[in-house]
């Protein structure tokens, strides 16, 4: 019996492998209050979209929910959800409020087909306090154009009404919270659950359910609702493609409003790439009818290469693109470009091989364009100027092109460049307002004052300011965390250091060999702590692994955000090794193993879905020989971070973007220095994993 | 709960806010916001005289052929425009119309291959070539497009074009003799029609299909 579990999850893996028969009905399924795809409060067998992000609301009574859920692929998806009970000390005297957060995993194990429905096994809060603990198997079926009809069977929470007995056997306490509750899923009590989804207009859809969740902690523990009825429903109104609004009759006594923001990453807001049309290519003459234009000679005339240099440079300043130098032969032009606007590496090289058809004489054939990242070049792409003539206009000309470029290590700064003596040493700042989120729903809103002194190619100084503006967080109760505070005093931070030094680093970026990216940070690293970090990263360009190595030594610094360390006293070095792969269509994965900034040792594993456009959506994990009960009631530290490009949502030529990362619960172990600047992810746009998913871009 | 609408409502709006400095990373959201509907404006804005004084004002043969360059007008009712173009490239049978280099228009003797600056671009094409188009021929015709995520993506067509006989059009008051074709072009759940009316070699007037955003366009030659 002990087994039987794995038994159910070995078939479901079976019948999904089994399940080869071609969908019936695309089963897109709408998003319930818990912000996952399903019935109200009830789940479904059915999935989003393919890489759909929601963000979820719920008002009912004195429960606030907030959800944010990704569907990473077509069958698996997840969920981040932010809960808080007002009246928590209705019965029981206490916290006045209680929050919690917690995480959810959803596989669709079967796909609708003609007389399958669609089969979706899912877990409920699998790691965090256990509040809302449980686990399903959920069926729907699409029965003509409006009418879809689930079933499905819960344990845990949604075994806790009307259930059938426990096939699988009791349901074991779990402790410590935090770690996944393995031993838990599918045993208890099981309880049947049901309900009806009708389309009534292309706006309008009527949802009906019973459902298998008592709400024992909130009805009978606390006292925060009535549960009088297992029967909920009610209308949602689908506004566009991006936003749905719910009300809901619940638990017979409550109404329960709803809104979803459903946003698409593959889809831009604007439609698709905004931004000025590129310059047409200039075509030289034919050989034949002018092989004087061809002549070599230009190149010892003493003025050409400032001359050349000037007259790109003005042509790439529309894009937003410097010229850092450049170096020619009779036929060759290698140009170093560092692309400050456009977010998409293949369309700085397009632009820059455009440029250069206007400016270099005929004679020069091969366009060697290197992108500098940091001062350090990132690649050569190195493009034929006949095959940029000939193909224009030429019907799929991204893949032609594609096929006769190629792609190379960056290699040193040609002997012979002619630089700009104007971008070095550059000062630029710049003064913003920003949003720090501390957890769902709470943070503050300053602003951040940065500047950065670009003293030579791979040396920066850079630093910047925060100030607050207006906040809604509070000091919180003091860490109890029985490590060094590394990262739970940030409360402490956050209220004291106003303004705050957030970072003042002087970092150096070199090529130490081919293939080999370094960099060297010291200074104010981040808000908590100083001092200096190393790092070297092997990673050829066309390469789908890369392995790095960093270590540091750090300082934790005052909570005033002022320059002192007298606070906390605390110094550790930390280092690791990590692996990058990218296993392709965009999902990335990083292991780093090493000792953390609590002394702790152990391991991070992560995973990014990456789109072309810069949205990115992940989880991570780091487990250390930091116990479960030292770490805090979260047991380790797991979270999910993603990031909106602000060109995908504003169509505004940038490539900056919106970040954040959410974990359940803030614990000391696990804990990494914030450094700006790590190698990887910023050479990697322009690297062949970076450049060839939107290389259409090329020619736009 | 107060708060939380206060903060985020703030944080909209600083969001809206552009920040200030001297570093280039981007444009600033706002005027980008209106700078794209300016772009969108295909013949408005300083520069071309041309363009300028076509958008700004109805305007007769005579004030366009003062410019002594050949004029096309694009108009498209899903982009909300009505401008004349000028040619900014051409290269052996492919011209290149713009207005003030943010969108451009590249025709093959007449036949639309690429757009840019409009968001949803055709990218390239593979197009019938204007003889194909005459004759009544039958061809496959492939557009390419920056599709989800922005990777490229393709939609083939089958197509048939059919002559549908003599018409006589009025291009900007000026009556011209043409020959009307219909090229009727399908594929599984999608059907596209673009018509030419077609005088000698030149393609005198057309109402082309971009892509499924733009969706359809009309091109006038107006002054050769």
């Amino acid at each position: 019996m002990h087994n039987s579990p794995r038994c159910l999850l070995a078939f479901l893996a079976a019948s999904t492998a089994l399940s080869l028969a071609p969908a019936f009905a695309e089963g897109t399924g709408t998003l319930n209050i818990n912000g996952a795809t399903g019935l109200i409060d009830m789940p479904s067998g059915e999935t989003q979209k393919d890489a759909t992000f929601s963000f979820s609301t719920l008002v009912v009574g004195p429960i606030t929910r907030a959800t944010l859920s990704f569907q990473v692929s077509e069958r698996l998806s997840g969920s981040f959800r932010f809960q808080a009970w007002r009246d928590w000390d209705t019965l029981i005297p206490g916290d006045a409020k209680e929050s919690d957060r917690s995480m959810d995993l959803r596989y669709q194990v079967l796909k609708e087909g003609k007389y399958v429905p669609a089969l979706t096994i899912g877990l409920i809060d699998f790691t965090g306090q256990g509040l809302f603990s449980s686990e399903y198997i959920a069926a729907t079926k699409n029965l003509g154009d409006r009418l879809k009809v689930t079933g499905g069977l819960g344990w845990g929470r949604l075994g806790s009404d009307g259930g059938i007995g426990a096939p699988f056997g009791d349901r074991p306490a779990v402790s410590p919270t935090g770690t996944p509750n393995a031993d838990q899923w599918f045993r208890g009590e099981a309880a049947p659950f049901a309900g009806v989804e009708y389309k009534i207009s292309d706006n309008w859809t009527f949802k009906g359910e019973y459902s298998s969740d008592a709400y024992l902690l909130e009805d009978g523990t606390r006292g925060l609702i009535d549960r009088a009825s297992p029967f909920n429903f009610g209308f949602e109104y689908q506004r566009n493609a991006n936003m749905r609004f719910g009300i809901y009759s619940l638990y017979g006594s409550e109404v329960g409003l709803t809104f979803h923001l459903i946003l698409d990453p593959k889809s831009r807001m604007s439609g698709g790439v905004t931004g000025a049309a590129p310059v047409p290519v200039l075509a030289r003459p034919a050989r034949s009818a002018d092989p004087d234009a061809y002549d070599g000679g230009w190149v010892t005339q003493p003025d050409a290469g400032p001359i050349l240099r000037k007259n790109l440079a003005k042509r790439l300043a529309a894009d937003g693109i410097a010229v850092e130098d450049i170096a020619y032969t009779a036929t060759t032009v290698q140009v170093r470009i560092r692309n400050g606007r456009i977010d998409a590496g293949s369309q700085a090289v397009g632009r820059t091989a455009r440029a250069l058809s206007h400016v270099m004489p005929a004679s020069v054939e091969v366009f060697e364009i290197v992108p500098v990242v940091n001062g350090i070049g990132a690649s050569k792409i190195t493009i034929r100027r006949s095959d940029l003539e000939g193909l224009e206009y030429t019907a799929d000309n991204a893949s032609l092109l594609r096929e006769r470029v190629t792609v190379t290590d960056a290699g040193p700064v040609p002997a012979y460049a002619i630089g700009d003596e104007a971008l070095y040493p550059k000062f630029t700042w710049s003064l913003r307002p920003a949003l720090r989120f501390s957890e769902p729903l709470k943070g503050d809103i300053g602003l951040r004052l940065s500047a950065t002194y670009d003293i030579a190619p791979g040396l920066i100084l850079s630093g910047s300011i925060y100030t607050q503006i207006a906040s809604n967080t509070d000091l919180g109760t003091p860490s109890t965390s029985p490590l060094q505070h590394v990262r739970t005093d940030a409360s402490r931070y956050t209220e004291s250091g106003n303004p705050t030094l957030e970072r003042l680093t002087f970092a150096w970026y070199g090529r130490p060999a081919p293939d080999v990216y370094s960099r060297l940070t010291v200074g104010y690293l981040e808000r908590m702590h100083a001092g200096v970090s190393g790092e070297v990263l092997w990673k050829p360009v066309d390469s789908q692994l890369a392995l790095g190595a960093e270590i540091n030594y750090t300082l934790q610094r005052n909570t005033d955000g002022g320059l002192g360390f007298d606070e906390y006293n605390y110094d550790v070095v930390t280092g690791y090794v990590s692996a990058y792969y990218d296993f392709g269509n965009g999902f990335l994965g990083q292991v780093d193993v090493g000792k953390y900034l609590a002394g702790d040792v152990g391991a991070t594993i992560s995973v990014d879905r990456v789109f072309a456009n810069g949205w990115r959506v992940g989880a991570f994990a780091t487990v250390t020989d930091v116990s479960a009960a030292d770490f805090g009631e979260t047991g380790f530290d797991k979270g999910i971070r993603f990031t909106i490009p602000l060109n995908w949502a504003l169509g505004t030529e940038t490539r900056r973007g919106f970040g954040v990362t959410m974990r359940p619960g803030t614990g000391d172990g696990g804990a990494r220095v914030d450094v700006d600047g790590r190698l990887y992810e910023s050479i990697r746009d322009y690297h062949t994993d970076g450049l060839d998913p939107d290389w259409g871009r090329v020619w736009r | 709960m107060k708060l939380q609408a206060c903060l985020a409502s703030a944080a909209i709006g600083l969001a809206l806010l552009a920040g200030c400095g001297n570093d280039t990373g981007s444009t600033n959201p706002v005027a980008s916001a209106v700078g794209q509907m300016a772009k969108a404006s295909l013949a408005k804005g300083k520069g071309d005289k041309a363009a300028t004084s076509a958008a700004t004002a109805p305007t007769s043969r005579q004030d366009l052929a003062a410019f002594g360059k050949p004029i096309l007008r694009v108009r498209s009712e899903r982009l909300g425009q009505d401008g004349f173009l000028t040619i900014a490239d051409a290269k052996a049978n492919v011209v290149t119309w713009t207005a003030q280099g943010q969108a451009t228009f590249s025709l093959r003797d007449g036949i639309l291959i690429q757009t840019r600056g409009l968001a949803a671009d055709l990218m390239s094409a593979e197009a019938p070539s204007l003889e194909q188009l005459k004759s009544g021929a039958s061809y496959p015709r492939v557009y390419f497009f920056l599709g989800q995520d922005d990777r490229g993506t393709r939609r083939t067509y089958a197509c048939v074009a059919s002559v549908v006989g003599r018409e006589k059009i009025t291009v900007l008051d000026r009556t011209h003799t043409v020959t009307h074709v219909s090229e009727r072009c399908s594929r599984p759940n999608s059907q596209v029609t673009n018509d030419f009316w077609i005088e000698g070699k030149t393609i005198r007037k057309s109402r082309q299909w971009a892509s499924s955003r733009i969706s359809y366009v009309e091109f006038e030659q107006v002054i050769d």
